[in-house]
Formats: structure tokens, C-alpha cells, sequence
């Protein structure tokens, strides 16, 4: 008697295989290739974290891509915050999983950049660059991307200048944007859940980077789009744009 | 007399089998997503796939379960009249909140009382009872471990990666013991029908006529 004949008289054998075909049909379906970004609003943390001794924060928001439904259903799942999918072609699909892979370069030059810009507002002489830029990636390992750059030259400044710049912690400062070896200020992505993410946490001054020129559709800037969250979300945090880091510098020591 | 839950049994005992076939592999990748993460980065793909696959069997055996138990206690019924939990009372016992704390023991407890005074059930009844308390807090202890899991992944607080190999380990072992358990059950049932059997034959003569007594 062959196998299929077998299965035919066994009735459980039957069901067996079409309630085994459910869960094959779903793995398959859920592992379909889609290519979305992802977006949630995160949290902010101190720049203590990261080894420098100042009282300002950094923004975080959760974000990734996804290259599945399963992946896309796990996100969902795991997000405690409200969480923003946008599809993507194949060509930006492309670029972001370049972006991810090459992530801790642009996070050690923005590193750098705060370390160095920071280094020449001060009058110490016993700083090692290199040695505290390696001390801070070390501690920014849980940290992707490279947005966390003017915060951290704020907060070196607040240490090596023996500075406080929230006025025992009158104010509380966070604030989103790369720090070029100018000291420009750069912009960043999901200004509009840092922006939401920093609300939730009552940040009261939230520095964004002074982007506006820069883009031929200005709504595409960060200096824009901040604008318009704050305006359509009724947020209560003051944003401040800086174009870099000595306006962010002057507009911190003016706090009342 | 043909059992009901013969059928629903026999999926069952698949069913299970399948599970633990994907409760193994579900093991050897966490051993791997614990301790040699580089070569677990090259099996994610396949990770995925049967995390789902292991997802929904999982779901199909707690439907298959339920008509299984649903069944087997409308055989033990008429098998014995007497018989103190109903088919529905039964999935009761075990899909209420809070009242399946008792409910999940007392189903299988019964059982043992009723296997235990029959000659041929005896030694099943037995068998059955050994099993009964590592059924019980195994499946407490997965539960509870995959709750903290399921929380820890949303980022309420963080649990070592440790503890995802415990829980798996633990499902596989809640599995084998359960497959224990189920056999053990279809084999009292198979047993309690042959003495049932036998009863009516002794109660009839050759023409299936009750017999008369002088």
C-alpha cells in the first residue's frame, strides 16, 4: 500500500497535513519581502551616559527598516510608543542598508567633531581628543546614527568649563543635530518624533539644526519641519534653531 | 462502541510531535542567538521562518487540545456514567482564568481516580499521576517566563539572553511530558472501552439478546 493511499485511510493523517499547510502558508506569506522604514517616538538620556559630565540631554527615537510582514509584525508587538511605517523603493531600501552598515563612521566623525569643537572653547590643556572620543563611542554603543553630535559638544563644554548650563537643573536642554569639524550644526532624520519624544519628557529648550537655506523645499529642513510639529501638536517645548555651535553656546549662557 | 476521541487523539499525538520536531530547532537557533551570534546572523532568515511556523502550530494544538479533551471526557462519560466532569466542565476547567489554576490539575487528577481502581487502568493511572505535577508547573512556568520574555522585548526591562534558552528548553520538555500524558490517556481510554466491552457481552447472549438469569 503506498504512502498516499495510507493517508487517504488514515483520517488524522489527512487533517494533520491541512492544519500543517496553515502555519507553512503563513511563514510563507509572512516572510514576503517589504521594504519599509520604521519610526517611534523614543526617549532622551543624558549625555552623562556617554561619559561627559554635563546636565543637557540628547534625543533618541527608535527607528529601522523592515524587510518583512514577520519583521514588521515584531516591531508593532514590541513598541511600547506609537509606531510610523513608510514603504520603500528598492533604491532607498538600498541606501538606508547602506546607511546602517556604514552608521558607526558618521557616528565616530560627529564624535570627533564635538570632542575637537569642543576642545578649542576651552582653556584646558590636558585634554586627549582621541582617548575621550574612544571613551565616548565606546559608551554610545547601544546609540546608532550620529545625531547626538552638538549635544555632546555642550556637554564637554559644561565639563572642561566647569559650567551649567541648566542652571542647576532649572531648565532641562536637549536637542537633535550632527556637529561638523566647523562646528556646524547638521541636520537629521525624524525631527518630528525627537520633537514628540522630547514633549513627552517635558524638556523645556530643544535645540534643532538652522537648515532652512539649505534645502530648494524648504518643508524638507529640520528648521521647518520642527516648526510645523510644534505649531500642529501644540507642543509646549521651546525649539531653537542654531546654525552651529557657538549659537547654541550664546543662547545657553543669555538663559536667565 | 467506537471511542469519539480516537481521531481528535491521534491528531493530537502529530500535532505534538510536530511541535516538538520545531521546539528542537527553535532551541538550537536560540543556543546559537545566545552564544555564537555571527553564525546565528547567517540562519535569521530561517530563525524567523519557524518562529512563525512554531507560532501558529502552536495556536493549532491549543484548538486540537480542547476537541481532543472535549472528546476524550464524552467517551469517559459514557464509558461511565458516573464519571464527574462533563465534556464541557472539562474545558472549562482549563480555559477559565484564575479557575483553571485548579481547573488543569483536577481534570487529570480525576482522571487518576477514575484509571486507579480498574484493574487494566491501574498501572496508567499511575503513570499518569507522576506526570500530572510536572505538567502542571511546567506549563506555569512557561507561561510565566514568556510573559516576562514578551515584556522585556518591549523594553519595560531587560532579561538576560539566558533566560530565553530556559524558556525554551522548559517548552520542549512541558511538550515531551504532555505527549507522555496523552498517550497514557488514549491507552486508558482504549482499555476502559475493552472492559466496557466486555460488560456488554457478558450482559448478552449470542442473538445480542440481554441475557436472562433463572
Amino acid at each position: 500500500m503506498n504512502l498516499i493511499t495510507k493517508i487517504k485511510e488514515k483520517k488524522e493523517y489527512s487533517l494533520a497535513i491541512i492544519l500543517l499547510i496553515i502555519p507553512l502558508i503563513a511563514a510563507v506569506v509572512m516572510m514576503y519581502p517589504k521594504h519599509e522604514e520604521f519610526v517611534a517616538t523614543g526617549d532622551i538620556t543624558s549625555v552623562e551616559e556617554l561619559g561627559v559630565e554635563g546636565s543637557v540631554y540628547f534625543t533618541y527615537v527608535h527607528e529601522g527598516i523592515i524587510e518583512n510582514l514577520y519583521e514588521k509584525f515584531s516591531v508593532s508587538l514590541t513598541s511600547r510608543n506609537e509606531i510610523e511605517f513608510s514603504s520603500l523603493d528598492q533604491h532607498q531600501y538600498e541606501n538606508y542598508t547602506a546607511y546602517y552598515e556604514t552608521s558607526d563612521k558618521y557616528k565616530h566623525n560627529t564624535i570627533v567633531n564635538a570632542v575637537q569643537n569642543a576642545e578649542v572653547k576651552t582653556d584646558s590643556q590636558t585634554i586627549k581628543i582621541s582617548e575621550k572620543s574612544q571613551k565616548i563611542m565606546e559608551k554610545s554603543s547601544d546609540y546608532i546614527g550620529d545625531s547626538f553630535g552638538l549635544m555632546i559638544a555642550i556637554g564637554l563644554i559644561e565639563e572642561w568649563n566647569d559650567e551649567d548650563f541648566s542652571q542647576n537643573n532649572q531648565y532641562i536642554i536637549s536637542g537633535t543635530g550632527t556637529i561638523e569639524y566647523d562646528g556646524t550644526v547638521g541636520s537629521v532624520g525624524a525631527i518630528r518624533h525627537k520633537l514628540l519624544s522630547a514633549e513627552m519628557n517635558d524638556v523645556d529648550i530643544f535645540f534643532v539644526p538652522k537648515d532652512r537655506e539649505y534645502y530648494a523645499d524648504k518643508n524638507f529642513s529640520n528648521q521647518v519641519e520642527a516648526k510645523k510639529v510644534v505649531k500642529e501638536e501644540q507642543l509646549t517645548v521651546k525649539v531653537i534653531p542654531v546654525a552651529n555651535l557657538d549659537e547654541a553656546l550664546e543662547y545657553l549662557r543669555k538663559l536667565p | 462502541m467506537i471511542l469519539k476521541s480516537k481521531v481528535a487523539g491521534k491528531l493530537l499525538r502529530i500535532m505534538l510531535i510536530s511541535s516538538i520536531i520545531f521546539a528542537v530547532i527553535s532551541l538550537v537557533t536560540t543556543f546559537l542567538f545566545v552564544y555564537n551570534e555571527q553564525l546565528y546572523l547567517k540562519i535569521y532568515k530561517f530563525d524567523q521562518f519557524i518562529s512563525v511556523f512554531y507560532m501558529i502550530l502552536y495556536y493549532l494544538l491549543i484548538i486540537v487540545y480542547l476537541v481532543w479533551l472535549y472528546k476524550a471526557h464524552k467517551d469517559l462519560v459514557e464509558l461511565n456514567t458516573m464519571y464527574p466532569i462533563t465534556p464541557k466542565g472539562a474545558l472549562a476547567r482549563v480555559m477559565i482564568p484564575i479557575y483553571s489554576l485548579w481547573g488543569m490539575w483536577n481534570v487529570y487528577s480525576t482522571m487518576y481516580d477514575h484509571f486507579r481502581p480498574i484493574k487494566s487502568t491501574e498501572k496508567l493511572g499511575s503513570q499518569l499521576k507522576v506526570f500530572i505535577p510536572f505538567y502542571y508547573f511546567l506549563f506555569l512556568i512557561t507561561n510565566g517566563l514568556n510573559r516576562v520574555l514578551l515584556k522585556s522585548n518591549t523594553g519595560l526591562y531587560e532579561v538576560s539572553d539566558i533566560l530565553y534558552l530556559v524558556s525554551y528548553s522548559l517548552d520542549l520538555i512541558l511538550l515531551f511530558v504532555f505527549l507522555k500524558m496523552v498517550n497514557i490517556v488514549m491507552k486508558a481510554l482504549d482499555l476502559l472501552m475493552v472492559v466496557k466491552q466486555d460488560i456488554i457481552d457478558d450482559t448478552q447472549d449470542v442473538s445480542g439478546q440481554p441475557k436472562v438469569s433463572s
